[in-house]
């Protein structure tokens, strides 16, 4: 890892300390927003209060019990399926595009205030751009993916024979494939957000084939920056569910305590993408195309 | 020799064991003979054999006519019944149809039939379906005579789809050969004038078929590996890169093969000794009334066709076969053959599938690798088909009219293996946290809207859901008799109803009458609701009460003269722990079958009174006086209503408990706020 990348990585971090707002402010949005669809869930899982057969609800899962309370009542599910459908869209084009744009504007401009009304600035600020970020990447990316998977679909077939059953480790390669173009794309968008706010492009199409660009130069250190705070974000994961795994819910103090932790593991995720930006506007900063040398001022004419 | 000591053998069983073999027969009567000698061209994927065909008629009538099965003949076009004029789509070139001719058909005497032949089209009258064949003879049949004719045909073998035809090089040769129905006297299964059963092949439809001597000579390429049913009588190499197989086996109904390059052939060996110990042999013996003797079971040779991407899962295929041979074997009666050969088959469409001592599975190279190794379908698709064996193989319904018979009596069978395998569990599915039993998985296809179509009709004939009315139906409703009947009675039905009907055609008024005699009860008003009707079963309690039972009041007749007891007077001598609690329940029942119920009142003192409701009305009040409150009631509480469409509604509690409604909201929230958070990373 690079000295570079180590900057990169320290200032995220360092970020996270620093903006503890903008992390609160990321997990009340994803706590609100959630409310929005788990809030309507809530009223329908009411009917469990007094089933008997609910209470083995209280130990574990039980599919095949939650299929009985659905079927019969197809509308409801429906429509809270329903409900999640248009929020997952919405989340996708409209939250999210705001909050990063949010974000990047705090880190990029420390210390206005109040935090708040700047943070709001910064999301409405660039939402236009971002929307049409969002949709170029996602084209992009999806035409890209689109022809890589028809040409591994004539090469697979040609090696391993139309219809055969593949083997897991090709199936794992296509897939990793796939994960890493993709994941190119998407650092792409990243960087071509940070390019917008740190100097103020208005050129979508243009910042993003340069943070293309970008990408590809830098490819081992953005990959490097996402992949440590997916591993920290990982690592917490691992460590709620060895702790969930472990912890009974049949009491009151146990399921308030495991609603406490679940609260808590999705502050240190908003913590980590608060992290995420951070060290991505600091490789950006560090690594950007410096501007071409200005010309030496000739001695005037005598 | 051989067949003088064979003779000497059976006569001696016979002696040892009268009433083991007078229960358990060990043969069929013969009522076919087949030689078969056929050659399977790779390249044209083309089949070409002759046949002879000897066929006794045991009835009293005179037959003038054969009537023949040509099931292949179901892929020959889109008009067939088979793909009932639908749209196939791209990829109909030449290699997807698959036919069979009947090149010449000539009796023993040389006399020739092939003239004689027309298609018949007993079921939709569809004139382009091919695959009944009727022969007009010269001269009938007499009454316990027999007849001999001689075909031979040529056969293209479709792509591979319902477990028939090529893929990759591979072949699955099933329902390949011209083939007789099954000539039913009146009487035979409820019929009320003698003819010929052969249905055409139908999308959900199987086999039916009479027993005999099967003697099938195989030639394929040398560099094939193959498995039949039967026994490999002997191999030769034809020195022209070819090489030709004998198989043979005696009392089975049907012969099928397999055949190609890359199978992984290994074998193994089920015994009767090592495989059973002494006490489940006398568990088994005690649970049916028989004799050691009569449970006891015979060595049999497993072999293993494997793809070579699937031989790590050889284990799993292998345990499941042994699990099936033994409990199929112990509750119902020993396999009878030497040999049982497993097919692991090439790709989706040759999926499980059973024919006489010889089955398809199928698994998929993901379930080597956790977390995939969770999902059992190998060996839920082997026990599955190897208890084809006995429900299909050795008690041999007709699957074109009463399906359930095989399908159904089958699935129960299966379910209770698995059980037996698994600790009572009978695990289908352990996916990421998530569970799905057997009983899970069956219970959940039922519904109070499955109104249409009974078990008992034939199996094209459905509206829709064939697959729930002749595999999931029947086994909720045997679950359900045996929770009600007891586990002892339910599994001595199971045996008697297949000692007696072993080798032979039975209907389901034949697993009836052996049901009612069995249990000693007539079982008549169970069937005819569940097994022949349509009606769904489903009770659920509509409310719960308690309440104390308030102090008399108003004018009493006593010794000492009328007494007036007001709201405000006390009772004298009544103290606050004597005083009762009223508890009601309110039990409906929200379709129009019904079954006796019991229902479980547990009070918040822990106390619990089981009541027992006929269950015939539409709904009913329970009531129960009593010193603590009602905390909960449960309609079914074991769950032996297994029909029982929905459990969720079979219990309610007075007091709303809604930890489990926060729990899993929480749960919930905290799986969106991990999905935003993922999209916004994404996007």
């Amino acid at each position: 890892m690079t000295m570079c990348t180590l900057q990169a990585l320290k200032k995220g971090l360092n970020d996270i300390a620093v903006h503890k707002g903008v992390v609160f402010i990321l997990w009340l949005t994803d706590l609100l927003l959630a409310l929005a669809v788990a809030l309507p869930v809530f009223g329908w899982l009411g009917r469990m209060n007094r089933t008997v057969a609910a209470q083995s609800m209280l130990n574990g899962f039980s599919l095949p019990l939650l299929f009985d309370l659905g079927r019969y009542d197809f509308a409801g599910v429906v429509r809270i399926f329903g409900a999640l459908a248009c929020w997952l869209v919405f989340c996708a084009l409209v939250a999210g595009t705001m909050v990063s744009g949010g974000v990047l504007a705090v880190l990029a401009a420390p210390g206005r205030q109040p935090l708040f009304e700047h943070f709001l600035r910064g999301a409405g600020r660039y939402f236009g751009r971002f929307f049409r970020l969002l949709i170029g990447a996602c084209l992009a990316a999806g035409l890209v993916l689109v022809a890589i998977n028809l040409a591994l679909a004539v090469v697979i077939e040609r090696v391993f024979g139309g219809g055969s059953e593949l083997s897991p480790a090709v199936v794992l390669g296509q897939v990793a494939v796939n994960l890493v173009i993709g994941t190119a794309f998407l650092l792409a968008l990243h960087y071509a957000r940070i390019e917008t706010v740190v100097e103020g492009r208005s050129r979508m199409a243009r910042a993003y084939v340069r943070s293309l660009v970008f990408v590809y130069r830098n490819i081992l250190k953005v990959f490097a920056v996402i992949v440590v705070f997916a591993a920290l974000t990982g690592a917490v994961y691992l460590v709620y569910a060895v702790v969930r795994s472990a912890m009974p819910t049949t009491t009151w103090l146990f399921i308030l305590s495991l609603t406490a932790i679940q609260q808590t593991v999705m502050l240190a995720r908003s913590a980590f993408r608060v992290g995420l930006y951070g060290a991505e506007l600091e490789l950006f900063l560090l690594r950007r195309p410096k501007p071409p040398e200005p010309l030496s001022t000739l001695p005037p004419a005598p | 020799m051989i067949k003088a000591r064979m003779a000497f053998s059976a006569c001696l069983m016979a002696l040892c064991f009268p009433a083991a073999a007078a229960r358990l027969p060990d043969r069929a009567e013969a009522v076919v003979n087949y030689r078969i000698q056929v050659r399977l061209d790779p390249k044209a994927r083309q089949l070409s054999g002759q046949e002879r065909i000897t066929w006794r008629n045991l009835s009293g009538d005179e037959v003038s006519e054969l009537w023949f099965h040509l099931y292949l003949n179901a892929f020959k076009n889109s008009r067939t019944t088979f793909y009932g004029n639908r749209s196939l789509g791209p990829g109909t070139d030449g290699s997807f149809w698959g036919w069979v001719d009947v090149v010449s058909l000539r009796l023993d005497t040389g006399a020739d039939l092939t003239k004689r032949m027309t298609f018949e089209h007993p079921d939709d009258g569809n004139i382009h379906d091919q695959t009944v064949l009727r022969v007009k003879l010269p001269q009938p049949v007499p009454p316990r005579a027999q007849i001999s004719v001689n075909l031979s045909f040529r056969a293209q073998l479709p792509e591979l789809r319902f477990r028939t035809g090529h893929k990759d090089g591979t072949f699955m040769v099933a329902q390949w050969f011209p083939k007789l129905g099954v000539y039913e006297p009146a009487g035979m299964r409820g019929q009320t004038t003698g003819g010929w059963n052969c249905h055409q092949f139908h999308a959900h439809s199987e086999f039916y078929a009479d027993y005999g001597h099967y003697s099938t000579e195989i030639t394929v390429p040398s560099n094939f590996r193959l498995g039949a049913t039967g026994q490999l009588k002997w191999k030769k190499d034809n020195g022209q890169g070819e090489s030709t197989y004998l198989f043979e086996e005696d009392n089975i109904h049907d012969f099928a093969w397999t055949a190609g390059p890359d199978y992984v052939v290994i074998k193994r060996k089920f015994s009767g000794r090592a495989d059973v110990s002494p006490a489940e042999y006398r568990q088994a013996a005690a649970l049916l009334d028989r004799s050691l003797d009569e449970v006891r079971l015979s060595d049999v040779d497993l072999i293993f066709l494997m793809q070579p991407g699937h031989l790590d899962q050889l284990d799993r295929y292998e345990n499941a076969t042994r699990l099936a041979l033994k409990w199929y074997g112990l509750w119902y009666g020993r396999y009878p053959y030497r040999t049982l050969t497993i097919v692991d088959p090439v790709a989706v469409g040759g999926g499980g599938m059973e024919y006489p001592t010889l089955f398809t599975a199928g698994t998929n190279r993901w379930f080597s690798y956790p977390p995939f190794d969770g999902i059992r379908l190998p060996e839920i698709v082997t026990v599955h088909e190897a208890g084809h064996q006995w429900w299909y193989g050795m008690v041999g319904n007709n699957e074109f009219e009463e399906a359930w018979l095989d399908e159904g009596i089958n699935s129960y069978s299966c379910g209770r293996v698995l059980e037996q395998g698994d600790g009572g569990r009978g695990m289908l599915v352990e996916f990421l946290g998530l569970e799905v039993t057997e009983l899970d998985f069956i219970r959940l296809q039922n519904s109070p809207f499955r109104i249409y179509d009974t078990s008992l009709q034939p199996a094209w004939s459905y509206r829709s859901g064939y697959s729930f009315y002749s595999y999931t139906k029947p086994e909720l409703m045997l679950r359900t008799l045996e929770n009600h009947l007891g586990k002892r009675a339910m599994a001595r039905i199971m045996r008697t109803y297949h000692e007696r009907w072993r080798f032979r055609h039975p209907g389901s008024q034949d697993f009836i009458a052996v049901a009612n005699e069995v249990a000693g009860r007539d079982l008549s008003w169970f069937f005819d609701r569940f097994l022949k009707g349509n009606a769904p079963l489903d009770y659920q309690i509509l409310a719960v009460s308690t309440f104390p039972i308030p102090d008399p009041v108003g004018v009493f007749d006593r010794p000492q003269g009328k007494v007036t007891l007001r709201p405000e007077s006390k009772q004298p001598g009544t103290k606050p722990s004597q005083r009762k609690f009223r508890s009601e329940v309110q039990l409906a029942r929200n379709t129009a079958a019904w079954f006796p119920i019991d229902v479980l009142l547990t009070f918040e003192d822990g106390h619990k009174v089981l009541k027992h409701w006929d269950g015939k009305a539409r709904w009913i009040t329970l009531s129960e006086d009593y010193t603590s409150r009602l905390a909960m009631a449960e309609a079914d509480p074991g769950h032996k209503i297994e029909l029982d469409a929905n459990w969720a509604n079979n219990g309610r509690m007075v007091k709303p408990d809604a930890r489990p409604q926060v729990k899993w909201f929480s749960q919930v929230l905290f799986s969106l706020q991990a999905l935003l958070s993922l999209i916004s990373l994404l996007v």
